[in-house]
């Protein structure tokens, strides 16, 4: 009688079915579910760790919709991120990359989420941030500036969470030494697909009024970038 | 009953893309590429003066005949990127005196084993050997400089895709023309940019890659110096 018939599903957790956002590395075909997602803005960081030409790809699917294609980029050392409000929905993620050695790895980030340990984030006191280390701390409910700062020319990617939610969103990324330039508010350009502002410089400013509020600050940097530093201040 | 279309004698079915010599009616399977840019290098061992030919297949793509000149001592390479496929290659030549070396370069490819490739440390690289490194997430330049006037070719592998799927870069240097993307003139099949010059600076910023070099020149050219340095 016939073989019994190969198929493989989008969103199909093959691996872990109920996955934290905890770091994992995924090969295809597997994937990975998160059964709830957080109910206001996530950062979804990955990367290709192959180490041959592979240029990867992942479906990711939520709820019944329709599934979104993310081509990974082969060789490249930096996270790529995706920063969404998946509302409380579940979240899947297959690895469907053609070639068999392309390991992708996968983490979410945001307040609370396992696998990540937030250093304090102090009012008035700077702090210096590794490529993928978070930090986290209270605002004032005052004027606030949070200053993001390199001092070298390696681009810089920071993902800020907190505040309320604009148009479903409560995340800022922001890039400094980037080659678009100056873009975002304030600008007159139009920061590009995903980020908030970037900065042609090595400083971005941002001021905010959130009131008492938590602030989550990630370093998605690619990682052979030098430390950032952050500096909260109470205006 | 009728001959198979190749009389295929298949000298690795599992072929990494180590260096590999392939006798007439030989021929070695990659049974998956990479998803991205691959250089496959070959080269006639022949003592005599017969021209060899490859015949190249992945999926039920049409055959891609590929000429190997005689007597010529440097390896000509064939820049592709065969997307996960399988890759036959298999020696068609003529005359049965015609081994043909084949190897694929590219990250993770057995092999050519690369040498580091560190920001601000120039590398020597002989015939045949590669250096791969990651880059600071900052504009880069990449000098390829040979201090002699013999003729080089190196390949280049990093940085995104391109439309076509390529994500490499060929470039010779010493070579009979300037020609590179436009508006210069355009570079010979195969090539990304040439220079009658014996160095040639590509500049990029990719983020923090992985970039890998292998120098393809001949046997009696000199070796070639690189050096990445962020700006």
């Amino acid at each position: 009688m016939s073989s019994k018939p190969k198929f493989q599903v989008l969103g199909a957790a093959l691996s872990t079915t109920t996955w934290d956002g905890s770091p994992v590395t995924i090969s295809p075909p597997d994937g990975v579910t998160m059964p709830q997602t957080t109910n206001g803005s996530m950062v979804l960081a990955y990367q290709n760790n192959a180490t041959m030409n592979n240029n990867g790809k992942l479906a990711l699917t939520s709820g019944g919709s329709q599934p979104i294609f993310l081509s990974v980029q082969a060789l490249l050392m930096q996270p790529s991120i995706l920063v969404q409000n998946w509302g409380a929905n579940n979240l899947n993620i297959t690895n469907i990359s053609p070639a068999a050695a392309t390991p992708i790895w996968l983490e979410a980030f945001g307040p609370g989420l396992p696998g990540q340990k937030p250093v304090p984030l102090p009012i008035g006191t700077p702090i210096k941030l590794s490529p993928t280390a978070v930090a986290q701390g209270n605002s004032s409910p005052n004027w606030m500036q949070l200053i993001l700062t390199s001092n070298t020319s390696n681009l810089t990617v920071l993902s800020i969470i907190g505040g309320p939610e604009i148009s479903g969103s409560n995340a800022y990324v922001i890039a400094l030494n980037s080659s678009f330039g100056n873009t975002g508010p304030g600008t007159g350009n139009p920061a590009p697909q995903g980020y908030y502002a970037t900065a042609g410089g090595n400083s971005y400013s941002l001021e905010f009024n959130w009131s008492s509020s938590a602030v989550y600050v990630a370093n998605m940097s690619p990682s052979t970038a030098a430390q950032a530093t952050v500096q909260m201040i109470s205006l | 009953m009728s001959e198979p279309i190749f009389a295929y004698i298949a000298a690795d079915s599992a072929w990494n893309g180590a260096p590999t010599v392939l006798g007439q009616s030989q021929g070695v399977t990659m049974p998956q590429t990479p998803n991205g840019s691959l250089v496959l290098g070959y080269f006639n061992r022949s003592t005599q003066n017969n021209a060899g030919r490859l015949m190249v297949t992945s999926g039920g793509s049409v055959p891609l005949p590929l000429n190997v000149p005689a007597l010529a001592r440097a390896i000509s390479i064939y820049l592709n990127n065969w997307g996960a496929n399988n890759l036959n290659v298999t020696n068609v030549s003529v005359n049965t005196d015609t081994p043909i070396m084949v190897e694929a370069f590219g990250p993770g490819i057995p092999g050519a084993q690369p040498m580091p490739l560190a920001a601000g440390t120039p590398v020597q690289l002989a015939l045949g050997q590669a250096a791969q490194g990651t880059t600071p997430p900052s504009w880069i330049l990449l000098s390829l400089t040979s201090n002699s006037a013999t003729s080089e070719t190196l390949a280049v592998i990093g940085g995104p895709q391109d439309a076509t799927g390529n994500n490499a870069y060929v470039i010779g240097l010493n070579a009979d023309a300037d020609t590179g993307p436009p508006p210069q003139n355009p570079p010979p099949p195969g090539y990304y940019a040439t220079r009658t010059g014996n160095t040639y600076s590509l500049q990029f910023n990719w983020s923090a890659v992985s970039i890998y070099v292998a120098n393809l020149s001949s046997q009696t050219a000199k070796p070639v110096t690189v050096l990445l340095q962020s700006l």
